[in-house]
């Protein structure tokens, strides 16, 4: 058996190996040899120090013993030597039961650092002797001592800047600052022995004194935390919450103060009762009335807080923080309906991508900003947040906004109100020219039939639809008129309607630009132009808006204001029928034709019309000008209300309404169409009710019409 | 080798060749002065000569005269001393010595042929970062010169002179020239001592004391092999090399006094230069602190009012408790703690701050309170899964059984935290004692305790000792293999344990009366990974 032509194997951690003892291996000394192959694990010693005699000594020693009982390896004596320890260590310590277990902050020692030695005690000493006054307790010499060291660098503090440092008497504070200044200068150290620390410039580097040293680099790399995006969502949502708090908190702040002041106020007025002798509360009662009568404006909430609160430019930043994200909230809803809405009409379709093509961009960016800057609610400007209101109410720059100084009533139920396109039955003003009539819409250019117009909020103009026998027939009628009259053949009611017997009303721009008009324009039509400018008012300021374009135009027409008190008084009776219904016998405007056409048209009618439609004609002209009204013109078709009362009240015997023969044109200057016909728009403009406001341009768009007979 | 340096350094080349030459010269004193030998006298003694000096601390009463190195020399009140490193005995022994122990007889000078052109250049142009071959290569460099010259009355005088600069280490504080000595190093050395290394120990001590002097004078210098950067690495707590600084060769500290202890110091340590000077340093017993006289001590006592070290205990067992204090947040007493164990461990640095340490600290209750025995400090997050940094048995404690305490509660921690550990590197030649008697001892308790199964050879793998011990596993394959109980036998391993082995490991266990009682031990480790900060 050779034993030795085997090598070795590699010595395996995880196998099993069986345990013998010598004795009963009494071959083992045969196997030895292959031991060398156990592998050699290095002592971990530096190398030249486990050559040391001692050592060498004591390892040989605790092979072949087991142990180094003998042969220690020589160190420098320790003996105990103290006899004062007791002094020293005072007292005795027991501790708890418990585990001792120390407090962070318990570590800071709050006694002074520098430790007085024989020489300040005997200074002190001396110092005590001759001032007894103030005696110097040693701790209290030893925080002095402590300020001064600390409180120096390179260069020793001087005595002013001890007598800050040092919060004693003046006198105990020079002579510690003397003794500590001789101190120090006599000592090439610090006083308060500290280990060296190193310095900025490296000159430390090798200094074997400088211990202690910062690690410049990073011990380890250790996993980076999760910058995810959930949890910066965390944050964001975080500090959104922590804002909300804070503002909570300033609201309560700025209740209270209310509160506070509303105490004050209160006891002001019972002092200034008092000295008035207002006992019995008659003054107080007074004033109350007085205060009644013109009520202060007062906030109340409104579905759309959001703009009020954009309108109120003076109110703090909190306010429009909270209102801001409400609309957040809200606009979206609005936005979704609103995309609904596009499939609705083309027209609208038209309409929405101008305007939501700016929106959108800015909803988006919204949405962002929401998450990238959330402190940018605070930062929005009222001007700011009431541009992105708009821009995101559907309504836009028509949106309802309350008016400072105005007083808002809530709405009533009960009665439809006094109108002017209620009967007087209803409680309403049976204004004629709201009656049902014939009416055609400029865009898309159709008949719609028997239509009663209304004002809505915000000076929208609504049109209310009624079945009648003629519906078909006026369609055809109107697409007839636009291509070309005389080929169809009109029926008889057709004619009555040429001959103004019916009423026919047709929204189109206000005549403004009717320069071109002949100078003697009808009175009559001058009244129906006032009634269509002051369309939008409400009805009960009728007559002063018209007293107030009469004035206007009183360099004009002088016979104005009696043709229309005479126009009124006929549309009284009419009123007294029972269906307000009537039919103008007012030619189309419908030409857009040359004047060869409009000429031929003209012809087909009643000769006053002529003048009118010629203008009709030149005003519609400029295609830039038309556009514009009519895209207002569709969006306002878009959100007409088709209001159908019931049809069997319908007849058709109507009393034509005498109709003055020929429209007025006033005598304007050359203006660009455009801009005249702003100039009416507003010159009428009555700002006395709330829903005029605001909507003005549009309700001008809507309502640039002559429905008046 | 010469002429390769002066390739990278050609303006040095004719300095060096100088020196060279004038090496040259100084050899041929050598064989000068040994003629005139008897005249020789404390004045040619300076660093860097060699010769026997009576060792006063030895564990008989022999007297022994070992060869030793003058390290340093100063005159005290018109007594001259002689700082000495004696060659093969740790630097704990350094000492200051009066004349009168000298056989300046035997006076070797300094060897000049060490003092090849290659180092010179090295150390002139090349910032590298070295273990000096030598001490003062510098002074010595002029010394040699000057004695090149030759020898006369005037240069003589010069070299007087040269001690009073350095006549207390204190004055060295300044630390002028020390960065030239601190790059001063040998390169050849190296090879030298590998070779010298190997005859050595094969050499009677008597036969090679010229070969062993040079080799052992070379073997403090040997840097390690991967050549220590100019700053320290940042991880553990040993510095990886000696420090050349012939300053931190030097116990700067003459006695301290902890608590009741008056306690000669092993080696340097930073403390601030100024309590150099003094004869003893005091410390207060608890917190660590160090103050220049009793009187300052007396007035701290009477602020301080620590009865234990300021961390958490988390264990107690009769009267040894371990506090567990953490380097970053108890900075003060972690450092005070790091400069108190700098006095007896040669390899700590202290070149960072404690941060990255957890500090466990042992003590021994009495009337007075918690008084400290002993610590080992522990990285908390080790790259290399040491589980001990530094280690240290105050010495009044020492060879009571305490280190061995130390070392198994290290290993219990390391059961805690279900690893095995391993203490850090190098360990000093008390650790390596210690923690082989440690390591051979558990691993017996395990063996002698292992019981036949079913009839059958008890059997036991490496990894289940660890297991079962923390002990890494190449400490326990190094123990199996040093006690020789690991043995290749008819193909495959096996462990042998002789009834002799059986019986001292029955005694020394006998005489370990403490234990660590792992019940007693209150502590979930911590994952300081996951802290972020240490």
């Amino acid at each position: 058996m050779s034993k030795l032509s085997f090598r070795a194997r590699a010595l395996d951690a995880s196998k099993p190996m069986p345990v013998f003892h010598t004795e009963d291996l009494p071959d083992l000394p045969e196997y030895t040899a292959i031991n060398r192959a156990v592998p050699q694990m290095p002592t971990g010693m530096e190398k030249e120090e486990e050559s040391e005699r001692h050592l060498q000594r004591a390892m040989s020693a605790q092979q072949v013993y087991g142990a180094v009982e003998n042969l220690v390896i020589p160190t420098p004596p320790a003996q105990v030597g103290v006899g004062y320890y007791e002094d020293l260590y005072e007292g005795q310590f027991k501790p708890q039961k418990q585990f001792v277990h120390v407090q962070a902050l318990n570590m800071e020692q709050d006694y002074p650092e520098y430790d007085m030695d024989s020489d300040d005690e005997r200074w002190m000493n001396t110092h005590n002797k001759r001032s007894s006054a103030m005696t110097l307790e040693p701790q209290q010499f030893e925080e002095m001592m402590d300020r001064l060291e600390k409180g120096s660098g390179q260069q020793p503090v001087t005595l002013q800047e001890a007598k800050l440092l040092l919060k004693e008497d003046d006198d105990l504070i020079k002579a510690v600052y003397d003794y500590w200044l001789k101190k120090r200068n006599k000592s090439p150290h610090p006083l308060i022995a500290q280990v060296r620390t190193e310095k900025r410039d490296g000159s430390t580097t090798n200094n074997p004194y400088v211990a202690f040293r910062r690690r410049t680099e990073k011990m380890q790399t250790r996993k980076n935390r999760k910058n995810d995006e959930a949890s910066y969502e965390k944050m964001l949502k975080l500090r959104r919450d922590l804002n909300r708090a804070v503002t909570l908190l300033e609201m309560v702040k700025r209740r209270e103060k209310s509160k506070r002041e509303l105490l004050h106020l209160t006891i002001e007025i019972v002092e200034k009762r008092y000295q008035s002798d207002d006992f019995s509360g008659q003054l107080l009662a007074e004033v109350m009335a007085q205060r009644h009568q013109r009520p202060s404006y007062t906030p109340s909430p409104v579905p759309n807080g959001s703009l009020y609160a954009a309108m109120q430019g003076n109110r703090p930043d909190w306010a429009n923080r909270i209102n801001g994200e409400q609309v957040q909230v809200v606009r979206k809803k609005r936005e979704y309906k609103k995309r609904k809405h596009k499939t609705a009409s083309a027209a609208h379709v038209k309409e929405e991508h101008g305007r939501a093509h700016p929106t959108t961009p800015t909803y988006s960016d919204m949405d962002l900003h929401k998450y990238d800057f959330p402190s940018s609610e605070e930062d929005v400007s009222p001007a700011q947040s009431a541009e992105e209101d708009t821009d995101n109410d559907p309504d836009g720059s028509f949106a309802f906004r309350r008016k400072k100084g105005c007083n808002y009533y809530q709405a009533r139920v009960d009665t439809p109100g006094n109108w002017p396109w209620e009967a007087k039955e209803e409680g309403g003003l049976g204004d004629p020219r709201y009656r049902y009539s014939c009416t055609t819409l400029s865009m898309p250019r159709r008949c719609v039939g028997f239509v009663r117009r209304r004002v809505g909020r915000g000076g929208r103009v609504i049109l209310d639809r009624v079945f009648t026998p003629f519906d078909n027939a006026l369609e055809d009628l109107d697409l007839s008129n636009s291509s070309s009259l005389p080929n169809g053949l009109p029926p008889s009611w057709l004619t009555d309607i040429r001959n103004k017997k019916w009423r026919h009303f047709r929204p189109r721009s206000p005549p403004s630009e009717d320069d071109s008009s002949p100078s003697q324009a009808p009175p009559s039509f001058s009244d129906h132009l006032s009634s269509l400018i002051t369309f939008p008012a409400s009805p009960p300021e009728e007559i002063s808006a018209e007293q107030f374009h009469d004035h206007q135009q009183e360099l004009v027409k002088v016979n104005l204001g009696m043709q229309k008190q005479q126009l009124a008084a006929q549309q009284d009776e009419a009123v007294s029928t029972i269906l307000n219904q009537s039919f103008s016998s007012q030619p189309t405007s419908r030409f857009t034709v040359d004047s060869a056409s409009a000429q031929f048209a003209v012809s087909a009618v009643v000769s006053n019309t002529e003048n009118l439609d010629t203008s009709l004609k030149l005003r519609e002209g400029p295609e830039s000008a038309h556009n514009g009204v009519l895209e207002a013109t569709g969006s306002g078709t878009n959100k007409v209300t088709l209001h159908l009362p019931p049809c069997s009240s319908i007849t058709t015997e109507l009393p034509p309404l005498p109709d003055p023969p020929c429209p007025r044109q006033p005598p304007s200057p050359n203006h660009h169409p455009r801009h005249g016909h702003y100039e009416n728009g507003q010159s009428p403009g009555h700002p006395d009710t709330d829903h005029r406001r605001g909507s003005h341009t549009k309700s001008f768009l809507v309502i640039g019409q002559n429905g008046r007979p | 080798m010469a002429a390769d340096w002066s390739k990278y350094f050609p303006y040095t080349n004719q300095t060096s060749c100088f020196i060279f030459y004038s090496s040259l010269s100084k050899m041929a004193d050598d064989k000068e002065n040994k003629k005139i030998g008897l005249k020789t006298t404390l004045d040619m003694v300076v660093e860097g000569c060699r010769l026997p000096v009576k060792m006063s601390i030895l564990p008989n009463e022999e007297e022994e005269w070992p060869l030793a190195e003058i390290l340093s020399r100063k005159e005290e009140k018109g007594k001259l001393e002689f700082y000495v490193h004696y060659i093969d005995f740790n630097k704990r022994l350094d000492e200051w010595v009066l004349p009168d122990r000298l056989r300046v007889e035997e006076l070797q000078f300094p060897r000049k042929d060490q003092k090849t052109p290659q180092k010179q250049t090295s150390s002139a142009a090349n910032s590298r970062p070295t273990t000096p071959d030598r001490e003062l290569q510098e002074k010595k460099t002029t010394v040699d010169r000057s004695e090149s010259d030759s020898p006369s009355p005037s240069l003589l005088s010069k070299k007087l002179s040269l001690p009073e600069q350095t006549s207390s280490p204190a004055a060295k504080l300044g630390g002028q020239g020390q960065t030239p000595q601190s790059q001063t190093k040998s390169n050849a050395g190296r090879k030298r001592k590998a070779i010298f290394l190997d005859e050595k120990q094969d050499l009677p001590p008597a036969y090679c004391n010229s070969l062993s002097s040079q080799d052992s004078q070379d073997a403090p210098a040997t840097p390690q092999p991967s050549a220590p950067p100019q700053q320290p690495r940042q991880t553990g707590s040993m510095s990886s090399s000696h420090d050349e600084n012939i300053i931190t060769r030097i116990k700067n500290i003459e006695t301290i006094e902890l608590g009741k202890y008056r306690i000669k110091p092993w080696y340097f340590s930073p403390y601030p230069p100024e309590l150099t000077t003094i004869s003893i340093v005091f410390i207060c017993e608890f917190c660590l602190k160090y103050v220049k006289s009793r009187k300052c001590l007396e007035r701290h006592r009477t602020k301080c009012t620590l009865r234990h070290p300021p961390g958490n205990e988390i264990y107690r067992k009769s009267t040894i408790s371990f506090f567990e204090i953490d380097g970053r947040k108890n900075k003060m007493y972690s450092q005070n703690l790091c400069l108190l164990a700098k006095l007896f461990l040669d390899h700590k640095t202290l070149y960072y701050d404690t941060d990255p340490f957890l500090f466990y600290v042992m003590t021994e209750y009495d009337i007075k309170g918690f008084h400290i025995v002993g610590f080992f400090s522990k990285e908390k997050e080790s790259t290399e899964d040491y589980n001990v940094a530094c280690i240290l048995t105050l010495p009044p404690y020492q060879r009571k059984g305490y280190g061995k305490l130390l070392i198994e509660f290290s290993y219990e921690l390391s059961k805690f935290e279900g690893k095995t550990g391993s203490p850090e590197k190098p360990l000093s030649d008390l650790g390596l004692l210690s923690y082989r008697s440690y390591w051979s001892q558990t691993i017996l308790e395990i063996l002698v305790n292992l019981k036949p199964e079913n009839g059958e050879r008890p059997q036991v793998t490496i990894n289940e000792i660890c297991e079962l011990t923390s002990i890494r596993k190449e400490d326990v394959i190094s123990t199996l293999q040093h006690l020789n109980l690991i043995n290749y036998y008819k193909g495959q391993y096996i462990i042998t344990l002789s009834q002799e082995s059986i019986d001292t490991h029955n005694r020394a266990m006998a005489k370990r009366k403490i234990r660590i009682d792992a019940k007693c031990l209150h502590w979930t480790p911590k994952d300081w990974a996951k802290r972020g900060k240490w």
